[in-house]
């Protein structure tokens, strides 16, 4: 698409920024991993004195394992649930507003988030609270429950996850959605395709790069995030990200803390790679299919 | 209010002899923040409650070297009556910042990380802990000189096995670890930590109940219960605790919350049965007074002591010694002391204080709870007792 | 022209209801920042009292500023930073392939690794000033994150369009000025809104990489989460919110009619479509 030559040089700005506040002082963090935490009374966080994986069998051993389970649990249904509520909005906004509307309702999308991101914590937690805000409302129509039980349980922390991280889903779909060709929809309009055969064949393949970024854009940061669930979920909100940030603030073990944040991130790149691999792989299939389909028509003619 | 007690019964000096009659110290007290005292003032006596105080500080800036424009504090959440600051301010003209962590570990953390350029002068950090930072590298030694309100100290309260001389540190406060419970609900007997997990137990305490966010409060439980001194190295002991934990109290506890008074669990109904430090749980009991109840578990809790100490990389060294100088002042103990709750380290600091102070049974200990009261130590089995957490957490997570 | 029978209405219906959903801890907010009792969280009747003491402390002013410049910074550097390097991972090659990957490795990264890590970095480099940090570290989140929406907007453009740029001699800078940025506009925004708002709100990456001087605003109201909590707090959020939106109104209408007709005269010329609703 670019010239090679611009190309090269963007790629090449792109890695030199990266390597300089990324890689660098991530890439110390993660030779910890390698290292042992240096004990309470010696200066310095890692003595790395000795390098070996010791960390990492440590970091595997229980409750890594099915804190992991419970983490991917709740990520993958979070996200799912993200992305089912983000599609009819941001095609809404895409495809259905003009552009005015559509700067308004993107902006309101995102407004909530310009409060603090603890006290909209805290916001859910008033009206969620056991005779806070929803028991009211629910006793005012008449329903009289005894107390609310959501709070503190995985429901809330489902709640949370989803509620933090559905604009990350809207925003980037909306914008692939905005950028569809009506002359495509027209074209097969005119062939005579019915409206959702249109979404099924033209409109939707073609917004999976959105659906990808999405995707990636949610679970990813949030498989990691452990302040939402735990301000949610109280003790029930414990996912991998609580047991990462606990090695760093109260067990000050800062190498088995970097051992379990590489596993943490070797499975994620692990499973968008999968995924990535996956819808390759689907899409070259479904191609080929066609291909053989249509050459089989073109052979009877 | 009883005004026609005799204002000589208690006879209270200012320093440098400003005369403050009792009823200067209750307008004083109810100049500080919401839900304390529920007494009427006028604007003349708070004024002149906090002109005391700005005399202290003027006075505390005198004996400092050469003072700078700026403070910068590292201390924990809401931990200094805001009328302390305002007073400092006004009386010395130096600005005070404040950040705050909630945890000895979470501070040690950033401070090793930022090696001196965090930007912090003072820092307050728990007893046990202090070994560790001054090991690290992370501490200034105090310059006594400086700090001529030193001798206000209560003897009982300095030279800690975990800072010798207090070379690098001033007790702040000291306060205890217990537990608090809604006694509408809860009606068995509650006096030792047994009762505690009994009744976490119970059908409408279950998912109702919070403990500490601290590894070693949470496994104290399980070690004050049988008698194990809390500072023990021995591991099987510290397994055989988490274990007793997973099974008996996992289940039933929803909450890891170190402020449960303060942040409104227990007023709101989210928490019948709460472990606590008792200036938090005090929070709760000005709230509803008759509602709860406060406990100092039998056979052991703990004695925690938090202290003020000089930060490595402080560039208002002379200012940091003058405000310890101010806080050091009685007037001004007094004035921390009804805003946290918890005792200051200041001798007969008691005396200042006005007679109607709600609820200070639970900011005074008795010399019975006293003797059952154990410090902290940070020691070598400091990661084993952090894995014990994460289990004892993922147990109730699942 | 009835290219899909997706009703307007009934997703009209649905956007409002999300609306509201993400609206609803803000109004519990509002509603309690007007809390007039001396427990923030039981309702003690209405006041503005809080509201008083949040703008006189002057501490709490001075994290909003600073939260608020941070932000600025860092949607703007995003932007830029997000540009080129979602660009750049279009590419078939490798090198190119392997960004893609970067960029989920930096989404991938537990916030108190890359937080401990830049600190650590920072003050090995002597990076000392408090600013510098924050935007620095906010940045490079907000970059990989600007970086993933412009490579799935940018995956969707004809190559043709800067296959005939390069043929004409465009220079690299007249290339991203007439045709990426308007292409890619509607990514860019959409990063650089995203990056504002996570770097305005972030709270694990400014615990560790703040300093004394400059500590923004949801670290300053952690210390509230610790113990006792004051309706203030909730008076200074709704002025946060107030105020970044009237700062938003303000930019938009700067930035109104002009450049956008420009912008929509460039695309037509060409043969872009432009963006009508159905």
């Amino acid at each position: 698409m670019l010239g090679r030559g611009t190309l090269r040089s963007f790629t090449s700005l792109t890695y030199a920024w990266f390597a300089l506040w990324f890689l660098a002082p991530t890439g110390i963090m993660l030779i910890y991993a390698f290292g042992h935490t240096a004990s309470v009374t010696q200066a310095g966080l890692v003595n790395l004195n000795h390098l070996g994986f010791s960390n990492f069998f440590q970091a595997l051993r229980y409750p890594t394992g099915p804190v992991l389970m419970i983490s991917l649990e709740n990520a993958v249904l979070a996200t799912a649930l993200c992305g089912v509520i983000a599609y009819p909005v941001a095609y809404f906004i895409a495809r259905k507003l003009g552009p005015r509307t559509r700067v308004i309702v993107l902006l309101l999308v995102v407004l909530p988030f310009w409060t603090d991101y603890l006290l909209r914590m805290l916001g859910w937690r008033i009206f969620l609270s056991p005779l806070g805000l929803l028991y009211g409302a629910l006793h005012a129509i008449g329903w009289h429950v005894t107390y609310i039980s959501i709070l503190d349980t995985r429901a809330a922390v489902m709640i949370g996850l989803v509620y933090n991280y559905v604009p990350l889903f809207i925003l980037p779909l909306a914008v692939v959605l905005e950028r569809i060709d009506p002359l495509l929809l027209q074209a097969a309009d005119d062939l005579g395709a019915k409206p959702w055969t249109i979404f099924r064949t033209v409109t939707f393949p073609i917004s999976m790069a959105g659906v990808v970024a999405g995707t990636v854009l949610v679970f990813v940061p949030m498989l990691g995030d452990y302040v939402t669930p735990t301000l949610m979920g109280g003790a029930r909100g414990l996912m991998i990200g609580s047991l990462i940030a606990s090695e760093f603030n109260e067990g000050q073990n800062w190498s088995l803390g970097a051992a379990m944040a590489i596993l943490l991130i070797v499975i994620l790149v692990a499973i968008v790679v999968a995924c990535w691999l996956l819808s390759v792989g689907v899409r070259s299939a479904i191609l080929r299919t066609r291909r053989r389909a249509i050459e089989r028509d073109l052979a009877a003619t | 209010m009883d005004n026609t007690h005799n204002d000589e019964t208690l006879r209270i000096l200012a320093p440098k002899g400003h005369p403050l009659t009792r009823r200067k110290f209750i307008s004083m007290a109810a100049a500080v923040g919401a839900g304390v005292l529920t007494v009427g003032t006028s604007a003349a006596d708070a004024a002149n409650a906090t002109s005391a105080m700005e005399t202290a500080a003027k006075n505390s800036l005198k004996t400092a070297g050469k003072p700078t424009k700026n403070l910068y504090l590292y201390t924990w959440g809401q931990y200094d009556n805001p009328t302390t600051f305002t007073a400092w301010q006004k009386g010395t003209g130096i600005a005070i910042q404040i950040g705050s962590y909630d945890s000895n570990e979470a501070m040690i953390a950033k401070l090793e990380l930022a090696k001196g350029t965090a930007g912090y002068d003072i820092v307050v950090p728990t007893g046990g802990y202090i070994p560790e930072m001054a090991a690290k590298g992370l501490l200034l030694p105090l310059t006594k000189s400086l700090i001529p309100n030193f001798k206000n100290l209560d003897p009982a309260l300095l030279n800690f096995p975990w800072d010798r001389g207090n070379k690098y540190t001033i007790p702040k406060d000291f306060g205890t670890t217990g537990f608090i419970y809604d006694k509408t609900i809860i009606t068995r007997k509650m006096e030792t930590w047994q009762d505690f997990v009994t009744a976490a137990a119970l059908p409408q305490v279950s998912g109702r109940v919070s403990i500490l966010d601290d590894p070693n409060d949470v496994l104290a439980i399980a070690l004050w219960n049988e008698g194990v001194d809390w500072n023990t190295l021995d591991k099987a002991k510290l397994h055989t605790a988490n274990n007793w934990l997973i099974k008996n109290l996992a289940p039933h506890v929803s909450n890891l919350d170190s402020y449960p008074g303060g942040t409104g669990g227990l007023s709101s109904g989210t928490y019948v049965l709460s472990q606590a430090w008792n200036g938090d749980a005090r929070q709760a009991l000005l709230k509803d007074p008759t509602k709860f109840e406060w406990v100092v578990p039998f056979p052991k809790s703990e004695i925690w002591v938090d202290n003020w100490a000089l930060a490595k990389g402080a560039k208002n060294v002379d200012t940091a010694h003058a405000f310890f100088d101010y806080i050091l002042d009685p007037t001004v103990s007094a004035n921390e002391m009804i805003y946290t709750g918890y005792n200051t380290a200041v001798a007969d600091v008691r005396s200042y204080l006005p007679k109607n102070l709600a609820q200070e049974s639970v900011i005074f200990l008795t010399k019975a709870q006293e003797k059952r009261l154990v410090a902290y130590l940070v020691n070598s089995t400091n990661n084993l007792r952090t894995q014990l957490y994460d289990d004892f957490k993922a147990a109730i997570a699942s | 022209m009835k290219t899909t029978g997706a009703n307007k209405w009934l997703l009209g219906f649905i956007t409002t209801v999300v609306v509201l959903f993400l609206f609803l801890p803000l109004v519990v907010v509002v509603v309690f920042s007007f809390n007039g009792g001396s427990d923030a969280f039981l309702w003690g009747g209405l006041s503005t009292a809080a509201y008083g003491q949040a703008t006189q402390d002057t501490t709490l002013i001075t994290a909003l500023r600073i939260s608020i410049e941070v932000a600025v910074a860092t949607g703007l550097i995003s932007m830029l930073v997000g540009l080129i390097a979602g660009l750049a991972s279009t590419g078939r090659g490798w090198a190119h392939r392997l960004l893609f990957i970067l960029f989920v490795v930096i989404l991938a990264t537990p916030e108190i690794v890359g937080a401990s890590g830049s600190l650590l970095w920072f003050v090995t480099l002597g990076v000392s000033n408090g600013f510098a940090r924050l935007i620095i570290a906010h940045s490079i989140f907000g970059s990989a994150l600007t970086a993933l929406i412009v490579r799935g907007r940018a995956s969707g453009l004809e190559p043709a369009v800067f296959e005939a740029a390069n043929d004409l001699g465009a220079r690299t800078l007249t290339m991203l000025r007439t045709i990426a940025v308007p292409l890619l506009a509607p990514a860019l925004i959409a990063g650089g809104l995203l990056s504002f708002t996570f770097s305005l709100e972030d709270l694990v990456t400014s615990v560790f990489v703040s300093t004394a001087q400059t500590t923004p605003l949801p670290v300053f109201i952690l210390a509230s989460f610790h113990s006792q909590f004051h309706t203030d707090i909730f008076a200074i959020a709704v002025l946060v919110f107030v105020s970044t939106t009237v700062m938003f109104l303000v930019a938009l209408l700067a930035m109104g009619g002009g450049s956008r007709q420009r912008m929509r005269r460039g695309l037509r010329l060409l043969g872009a479509t432009t963006s009508e609703p159905e």
